[in-house]
């Protein structure tokens, strides 16, 4: 079975407390939603999420979208990005499956990176470069807010978006556009030319591309 | 909460662009959701195609984005099939002008004598004549020939020869005297699914597809299947499922192979009109396997 895995990568760290935190939550528990009422999401697409504070942590394995529990978040402490890009390289490494001669692998996965701040630790740029150099899966990134750290996200990827509002409505706009990025990506991924980068639903009023 | 359903909508668009002008002849043969041909029994060969709407893109009202082609020429038979790029807006012309541009052009093989030469510069007549298509149209209609991206598999059968030529994924493969089958040309694929190194009419496909074209005598052999990977994927390996898709196509189906919800039917290979049993026993259900599916059969009845 060819599957389409999804990470959400989320910054839990001491800045995301309340609102942001919440509608985090709201969002993944919206995206859930979306992709159950959707037969091809509910027959490929499988989600996992990685929280991100002073460590890295996989709270959902990559998980059908029948059989996700969408996660409790607490928000405190720093922001170890290098950890959560140290983590998801892991999980592609274990979870994934790649074509073989004997088997089908699962579609390139889908990576959406959420994060308000900047990184406090010092090992994020090689594993930035990592994923940048090996590009193992199709990465977009927001950064919520004024404080987020855009150079740094631009370091793991190009598809960069902003939203400087952080009230709840800006991140229910945001998981629409990833439920949306999920179901395009499942209705075109119908031969891709290697190398190309996916197409992507326009981002929400609110929310804009980082050159 | 209940599970969603499949539906099947109409186009949501023209399959022949409204503002590209009056629709070329080929056009109506491949608009269709479904297409379906046969082509009787002639010097030993009997060859059946079938090209099918997937349920992803009839949820959502797109078109068939695969293209097929079957064409019998003097002593030549030819099939193509072609799968139109995901991402591309136009592809399924692509995939629909590629089939039909290959196969006439390699129909004239059927004129005069062939040996090995004459097979491989055909083929690659064939092929440089879909990819000037692909690009003719593009400029012609002012749009980038990137449009039209698709794949193309590509066989010919003349004078106890084979050809076979492919660009993108999907598989070719021959079914020897003994039941083994063996993938004929190689596919372009990455490590995931669904990825592709090179399309038609991309700079190189073709310089790359004549390096790798498979020219040999036809010997004993039973059958040639060409598949997009709407069919490849759910029988892959191929090497390894192919024997069983051909007892399915040639003894009919009793019950489901693993992974697949299928319904019983005879031997599509003796219906009255093959194509429509090859239409029906396309219509199987495998998780996650929802693409367009498109499979060309060449035969020989008398080989079971």
């Amino acid at each position: 079975m060819r599957r389409l895995p999804v990470y959400l990568l989320a910054d839990v760290s001491g800045s995301m407390q309340g609102t942001p935190i919440e509608s985090v939550k709201a969002g993944i528990r919206q995206l859930h939603r979306d992709l159950l009422s959707d037969p091809q999401a509910i027959e490929s697409a499988f989600l996992s999420v990685i929280t991100f504070a002073d460590s890295a942590q996989q709270l959902v394995p990559l998980t059908e979208v029948a059989q996700f529990n969408p996660p409790e978040l607490v928000a405190s402490g720093q922001t170890n990005f290098g950890d959560a890009l140290r983590m998801l390289l892991e999980c592609f490494d274990r979870e994934l499956e790649r074509t073989t001669p004997d088997r089908k692998g699962d579609w390139r996965p889908l990576v959406f990176i959420l994060s308000d701040g900047a990184p406090t630790d010092a090992q994020w740029p090689e594993y930035a470069q990592a994923l940048r150099a090996q590009r193992p899966a199709n990465i977009i990134a927001l950064a919520c807010g004024d404080q987020a750290d855009v150079g740094c996200l631009k370091q793991v990827t190009e598809a960069v978006v902003q939203m400087r509002d952080m009230s709840p409505e800006a991140f229910k706009a945001f998981f629409k556009f990833v439920s949306a990025s999920v179901k395009q990506t499942s209705e075109k991924v119908g031969a891709i030319a290697e190398g190309e980068g996916i197409t992507l639903p326009p981002p929400p009023p609110g929310i804009t591309i980082v050159p | 909460m209940t599970a969603p359903v499949w539906e099947e909508r109409p186009l949501a668009e023209a399959w022949w662009p409204e503002d590209w002008g009056a629709a070329p002849g080929w056009a109506a043969t491949h608009a269709a959701d479904q297409l379906g041909l046969d082509l009787p029994p002639m010097d030993g060969w009997a060859a059946v195609g079938a090209s099918r709407r997937g349920r992803l893109h009839a949820h959502r009202g797109a078109a068939r984005e695969d293209g097929l082609a079957l064409r019998r020429a003097g002593r030549a038979l030819v099939a193509a099939v072609a799968d139109g790029a995901g991402s591309k807006p136009r592809s399924r012309l692509g995939a629909a002008l590629a089939a039909e541009t290959a196969t006439t052009t390699l129909a004239a093989l059927g004129d005069g004598p062939v040996d090995e030469a004459r097979l491989r510069a055909a083929l690659g007549d064939a092929l440089r004549a879909a990819e000037a298509a692909l690009t003719g149209l593009a400029a012609a209609q002012g749009v980038p020939a990137s449009d039209l991206r698709t794949t193309l598999l590509l066989a010919v059968l003349v004078d106890g020869w084979l050809g076979a030529a492919q660009i993108g994924d999907g598989s070719v493969a021959f079914e020897e005297a003994d039941g083994r089958v063996a993938l004929l040309t190689g596919g372009d694929g990455g490590e995931f699914a669904g990825e592709v190194s090179h399309f038609l009419p991309d700079a190189g496909a073709v310089d790359r597809a004549l390096a790798r074209l498979v020219l040999r005598p036809l010997g004993g052999a039973r059958s040639l299947l060409l598949c997009s990977d709407g069919v490849d994927d759910c029988f892959y390996p191929l090497a390894t499922m192919g024997p069983l898709l051909l007892a399915q196509l040639r003894e009919g189906v009793t019950e489901g192979a693993p992974g697949f919800v299928q319904r019983p039917g005879g031997p599509v290979l003796r219906a009255e009109r093959p194509s429509e049993a090859l239409l029906a026993w396309l219509g199987y259900e495998k998780r996650g396997e929802n693409d367009d599916r498109t499979l060309a059969l060449c035969w020989r009845p008398e080989a079971g």
